[in-house]
């Protein structure tokens, strides 16, 4: 059993969640990069499973927490579903992570979903209502969702196009938990937590952070994520001065375009000494 | 003895000189007497004017020059006016010549006055008059060689262009008193010439009759330059050459001579290639070469003449451009500029014109590649994106003439778009320059993010921030002492936030102050920036110069109150309203050469404090003792400071440093009013360059006709109603405009900011035209529509062979199957998947608004389709669904109903797409009409600008495609185009030199065109011209243009060419 990670709770988002969860409804998390999606998930899900080890006596025969699965372009159904492989002679039957996850137990986290193509973005529609049913054409097979199953999604709405929203009868399957990058006296305290330096410089690092996110019209396609303040952070530790810790962290980092690192520098020498 | 009475007895003796004269006559004895008194009788034989003109110098006569000379004078004399060609006035003159005079001349050189005299009236009587009589007093006081070369050029002019000479010589010979006091003979021979040169510009009477003021001033072989230079320039045009030979001397009378012979000597080498350029020039040649910085003055000119000698076309621009040149660089790299421009003027005349006008991008480049100074266009990226990030606001940045420090307050900050200045040039080097651009920029960005604009004015005022603290009502120097109170409460403020910011503010502001310091008679605008600058500089108040000291002790024990973090911009209002007043009270109250003392005496930082209430509780209290503060009352103002704030009286000297204050015509008036000494001179930029701003700064940079007006204003500033310089200056750019550079094929190059486009909006109708359109094409609609649907992309494709994949494929794992069997080794590649595909193409069109689409369309259509039958045309058009014939349709008309249909098309298939238009007059006005912009759907409002395209003006091309590249420059589409619709060649009124030729508009459109290309645009033409493939085949690719021939198809075409070149 691992060790349940750091997470830092902005607002009732825990609450939400376990509530969801109790009643097995399907959950979307919306925010942007690096705000915290991913390890809320992570912590949720060892949360949950401590919980069940608890219950239980025993985590040993319990299966993994938490399956996740990075959507991208190519993602097809049947790299979530599984697919038939030659192997020799043969064609074997290869689970996807998905039916893993609905034949186990475990929470399945679709990382980004908006990312994968609509048609596989359908497969998940039997699993997050009432039926929790995964049809595997392909084998004929209808599996039933093991009780203990979840599915978690998340997207990113600040990179959404036409192209790239989510259809409503997807959106309206779940109930959705928004994610912003925390307010900068949290962000500290995450900063501070997660790489060890003093709550002045993690605050002065959660200022930097919220100040360039502003940018975020002005030419960047992203804020710069809690993330990326973390490593700036790590690196401070490590006695790197905070400029350059900045410059290598967040501004090179964050953008190719020089104007835009140039400017991120003004400020980052504008806020640290 | 009737003669004798008729000249002796009857006047003469009446008069005081006659009566001398005959005393002293008769102290010579009665013989001698006798010998004159008939020499006398002899003269009046001929005139008796002439015997009494005599007597009067005859006894003097005697005595000086003794009896021998006098029987020889008088001889000269009576030969002189016996000889019948010599006028009277000959002799008249000789007999005026004071005895004194002739004894110091000698005699010989009497003779041959009258010699050269007689030798003039023999030629011409009335010239021997003019001759005698203005040149008599002169005898004895010029050298007798320059008298006989005053009348030898005389004689000369008198063959000069015919019956004409005559009027030349006279006017010239009577101008001896003028012309014998200042003039060499060589100047005389060139004074003359020059007259005559100029007779067609100036009557010779008005030339001779006087010099230019200053030309006394000029040496010699200055004058030789600058004669030889008139003179030059009269024979190729002398309307010029009369005003420069009028304009320049004083204008150059008080440079240095050394400077001044260089000047004269580059504008001689030039005069008779550029009079008229150089005429222009003549009033403020002067001012331009004191514009130099004084080390370099010399080598400056040196840079002159030897252009002059190489490349003399270019004297006028360089010597308007040279003290910029030198304002943007050192001398070294002045020297690097003009070799590099000579080098270019070897190959282009025109080129090399431009160049050294400072107006084509590589005379700028060059220049700005060895400067210090920090263009905006450089940093203004950075600084957008800087203050974005502070303020959380996204902001467009303006550029300003003007470094003002605090920067002014915004009218419209909602609007988001801030001032800087295009240039700065303070600092030494060029990361101190950045620097002070950074700290503008937080401030601008501070007043932002701590709430100067969030401030809560009362109830009753009226308008913005700035209109309250200008109003009327309120007293005159609020808005001054606001804005640095405001600015010192936001600079604290950042300091507090951004520590690292908080250090360079100081030293920025510590460096500004130290230029302060070295300000002995500053304005009123500089006093408070000063104050600004002091106040974040933390510096204490002991070793400030005077004139800041008072101030400054006033108004620091009311900074604390801003300094702590919960003041606000209207705890800065308070406090400025109680300061204002008080200071106000003092400046009206004060009596000439006391306003220092005044500000100080009784005014103090305490009762402003008093005076100030605390909303918050929390507020820290003020200490009276606090370090560093200085109580006003306890410390007197410094004794020296007698006023400080006068200004003083200097002469206009060559190389004095002038006071750098540019005052607004309100100030004037303020310190008039207020009783302050006040004298007018001239002011030079040298120690704090760009503080202030000067008419002169401004020769080169701002068009002539704007240049006038603005000068104009200056002149009417004095009543109330006229604007400040400044507001004008803002004026004139408001409403958002751009510059653009436009390409100049004569000079080989972009010509730098060149035109100005401005951005304007339509006022729609309501749609009623986009509403008819539709009903008119109601027929072509639904086909246009199953046209684009057609080109919407498949949204999956099938793609096979794949080694992993959604599915097998089957006929590739029956193969390999096969193959397996077969022995053979089986292919991998058993899976198919399924590819998306996207649609991502963003398309501009931008209309051509010029006057001449008000053409009606009949006159353009084909002769073929017009119909002399009415049955006809109905039958013509019912077989042409797509062409309805509404009477009177103009061009423009045909061009909204295309743009009507092909917007319902794109709404069908979902591209991204914007509607410009664009018209203008000259390059100083483009305008821009926004229709629909990118991400605007097309809403009933798009619908009604579209129908309310009209018509305008010119149409500059170049310029209004380089502004929709900007415009595409931030859509992200994988395919962008431009799709210019126009009915004809590029054309203003200042497109190219030449108003008939459109060369230069085509070749500028050209290069605009390959701009998009290059910017990743396709840029594609359309023409309803039908000369069209003669110009637009010059301008871009064939494949890239197309022409309508019948222009009422052009709503049918339109679609079809957007399917054809519109690919992904």
């Amino acid at each position: 059993m691992k060790d349940t990670p750091y997470y830092l709770p902005i607002g009732d988002e825990v609450e939400v969640f376990k509530a969801a969860y109790d009643c097995r409804l399907p959950i979307l998390l919306k925010g942007p990069t690096g705000c915290g999606k991913t390890r809320f998930v992570e912590y949720m899900a060892a949360t949950l499973r401590g919980q069940q080890a608890e219950r239980a006596g025993d985590a040993a025969g319990l299966p993994e927490e938490l399956i996740t699965v990075a959507c991208h372009e190519d993602l097809t159904g049947s790299d979530l579903v599984g697919r038939y492989l030659i192997k020799g002679d043969e064609t074997v039957w290869i689970d996807g992570p998905l039916t893993q996850a609905v034949r186990t137990g475990t929470i399945c986290y679709l990382d980004e979903i908006v990312e994968a193509r609509k048609d596989t973005i359908v497969l998940i529609h039997p699993l997050t209502d009432h039926r929790r049913i995964l049809p595997i054409d392909k084998k004929g097979e209808i599996l039933d969702a093991h009780p203990d199953f979840l599915l978690v999604i998340s997207y990113n709405p600040g990179y959404q196009s036409v192209l790239k929203d989510l259809k409503h009868s997807t959106r309206q399957r779940f109930v959705s938990i928004d994610f912003t990058y925390p307010p900068r006296d949290k962000e500290a305290q995450v900063i501070a937590h997660e790489s060890g330096i003093d709550m002045d410089t993690a605050l002065a690092l959660a200022k930097l952070g919220e100040k360039v996110r502003h940018l975020k019209a002005g030419g960047l396609e992203e804020g710069v994520s809690t993330r990326l303040l973390i490593y700036a952070g790590q690196l401070i530790k490590q006695n790197i001065a905070p400029r350059r810790a900045c410059r290598v962290a967040i501004s090179t980092s964050l953008t190719d375009d020089v104007e835009s690192q140039r400017a991120i520098d003004a400020l980052v020498h504008s806020i640290f000494e | 003895m009737a003669v004798r009475s008729l000249w002796f007895e009857s006047h003469l003796l009446g008069e005081r000189a006659g009566k001398r004269a005959r005393d002293a006559a008769t102290k010579l004895g009665p013989a001698v007497h006798e010998r004159i008194l008939t020499a006398g009788d002899t003269l009046a034989a001929v005139s008796p004017a002439i015997a009494q003109q005599f007597y009067r110098q005859a006894a003097d006569a005697w005595n000086i020059l003794g009896a021998d000379t006098f029987a020889r004078w008088l001889g000269l004399g009576t030969e002189l006016i016996t000889d019948h060609a010599t006028p009277r006035d000959a002799g008249f003159g000789f007999f005026a010549i004071a005895p004194k005079a002739i004894e110091r001349a000698g005699f010989e050189a009497l003779q041959r006055w009258c010699e050269h005299g007689r030798a003039i009236s023999q030629r011409s009587r009335k010239l021997g008059a003019a001759f005698f009589t203005s040149t008599a007093t002169w005898v004895g006081r010029a050298d007798i060689a320059l008298l006989e070369a005053w009348a030898t050029h005389g004689l000369a002019l008198l063959s000069v262009s015919g019956w004409r000479g005559e009027f030349l010589a006279h006017a010239y010979l009577s101008g001896a008193d003028q012309a014998l006091p200042v003039f060499s003979a060589d100047d005389c021979r060139d004074w003359a010439s020059l007259g005559a040169a100029l007779q067609s510009a100036v009557k010779e009477q008005q030339f001779f009759a006087s010099l230019p003021a200053g030309i006394a001033s000029l040496k010699p072989h200055e004058r030789r330059w600058f004669f030889g230079a008139a003179i030059a320039m009269a024979h190729v045009s002398p309307g010029p050459a009369a005003t420069f030979y009028a304009e320049l001397p004083p204008a150059i009378r008080l440079l240095h001579t050394n400077h001044r012979t260089k000047l004269l000597e580059a504008i001689g080498l030039a005069a008779p290639v550029i009079p008229g350029p150089l005429a222009d020039i003549a009033p403020v040649a002067g001012a331009l070469v004191r514009d130099l910085p004084t080390a370099v003055r010399g080598d400056a000119l040196d840079l002159l003449v030897r252009v002059a000698r190489q490349f003399p076309a270019a004297i006028a621009a360089l010597l308007r451009s040279l003290p910029m040149a030198y304002e943007d660089a050192r001398h070294e790299a002045v020297v690097e500029w003009i070799t590099r421009g000579l080098q270019i003027a070897a190959t282009s005349e025109e080129a090399g014109a431009a160049y050294f006008a400072l107006e084509s991008r590589t005379s700028l480049k060059v220049l700005q590649a060895s400067s210090t100074a920090v263009q905006l266009t450089d940093v203004q990226g950075l600084l957008r994106k800087y203050i974005q990030m502070l303020s959380a606001q996204p902001v467009s940045i303006r550029g300003s003439d003007f470094i003002e420090i605090p920067p002014p307050l915004e009218a419209a900050p909602r609007e988001l778009e801030v001032e800087l200045p295009l240039r700065i040039d303070l600092c030494e080097t060029h990361e101190e320059n950045v620097r002070l651009y950074r700290f503008l920029s937080a401030h601008l960005a501070g007043r932002r993010e701590f709430g100067t604009y969030a401030i809560t004015l009362p109830e009753s005022a009226k308008g913005n921030l700035p209109e309250y603290l200008q109003a009327p009502e309120q007293p005159k120097l609020l808005e001054r002492i606001f804005i640095v109170l405001e600015g010192y409460r936001v600079g604290r403020a950042l300091t507090r936030g951004y520590p690292g910011f908080g250090r360079e503010q100081r030293q920025v502001c510590r460096d500004t102050l130290e230029r302060y310091r070295r300000e002995t008679d500053p304005g009123l605008d500089q006093v408070f920036d000063a104050l600004f600058v002091w106040l974040l500089a933390e510096q204490p108040l002991d070793d400030l110069p005077d004139w800041l000291a008072v101030l400054a002790a006033i108004v620091e024990p009311c900074t604390p109150a801003l300094a702590f973090a919960g003041a606000t911009a209207n705890d800065s209002l308070q406090l400025a309203q109680t300061l204002a007043r008080e200071l106000e009270q003092r400046i009206n109250t004060v009596q000439p050469g006391a306003r220092g003392e005044m500000l100080g005496e009784g005014l103090t930082g305490d009762a402003l404090i008093a005076a100030y209430l605390y909303d918050d509780d929390d507020a820290p209290s003020v200490p009276n003792d606090m370090p560093g503060t200085t109580n006003p009352t306890d410390k007197p103002p410094p004794d020296k400071p007698a006023d400080p704030m006068q200004l003083k009286v200097e002469e206009e000297t060559d190389d004095g440093e002038g006071v750098t204050t540019a005052m607004s015509a309100e100030e004037l008036q303020k310190l008039i009013e207020a009783g302050v000494e006040l004298q007018l001179k001239q002011g030079r930029a040298t120690d704090i360059e760009g503080l202030g701003m000067y008419i002169t700064d401004l020769i080169g940079k701002v068009p002539t006709e704007q240049l006038q007006e603005l000068r104009n204003l200056v002149e009417e500033a004095s009543s109330q109603t006229a604007m400040p310089p400044k507001r004008w200056l803002e004026q004139r750019v408001a409403g958002r405009s751009y510059y653009y550079d436009e390409w100049d094929f004569h000079i080989s190059d972009y010509r730098q900011r060149w035109c100005r486009l401005l951005e304007a909006s339509i006022e729609g109708d309501s749609g009623e035209f986009f509403n008819r359109a539709l009903q008119d094409y109601a027929a072509m609609i639904p086909e246009v529509r199953r046209q684009f649907q057609k080109i919407r992309p498949d949204m999956y494709r099938v793609v096979r062979g794949l080694e992993d994949g959604e599915d097998f494929d089957f006929n590739a794992v029956v193969d390999a199957r096969v193959d397996r069997r077969a022995r053979r080794a089986p292919s991998t590649k058993l899976y198919v998947a399924r590819h998306r595909e996207e649609r991502d193409v963003a398309t501009l069109f931008l209309i051509d608004m010029s006057a001449s689409t008000d053409e009606p369309m009949e006159k353009l259509r084909p002769s073929s389709v017009t119909h002399e039958d009415p049955l006809d045309a109905i039958v013509g058009t019912m077989s042409m669904p797509s062409v309805v014939a509404r009477p009177g349709r103009r061009i423009i008309d045909v061009t909204k109903e295309a743009l009507v249909i092909m917007a319902e098309a794109l709404e069908e298939i979902g591209d991204a797409y914007a509607i410009y238009g664009f018209s203008g007059h000259g390059r100083h006005n483009v305008e821009f009409y926004s229709v629909k912009h990118f991400n605007e759907s097309l809403t009933t409002a798009v619908k009604g600008r579209i129908g309310a395209i009209e018509p305008k003006r010119s149409t500059r091309m170049g310029t209004a495609l380089r502004h929709a590249v900007e415009k595409m420059s931030n859509i992200t589409a994988r395919s962008r185009h431009i799709i210019l619709l126009s009915d004809g060649f590029p054309q203003d009124f200042d497109y190219g030199q030449d108003r008939r030729s459109n060369v230069y508009g085509l070749r500028d459109t050209s290069v605009a065109l390959r701009e998009c290309e290059a910017a990743g645009i396709t840029p594609f033409c359309i023409t309803v011209d039908k000369a069209g493939h003669d110009y637009l085949r010059v301008m871009c690719d064939t494949s890239r243009y197309m022409v309508i021939d019948d222009i009422a198809e052009l709503p049918r075409e339109l679609p079809k060419i957007y399917q054809r070149i519109v690919v992904t």
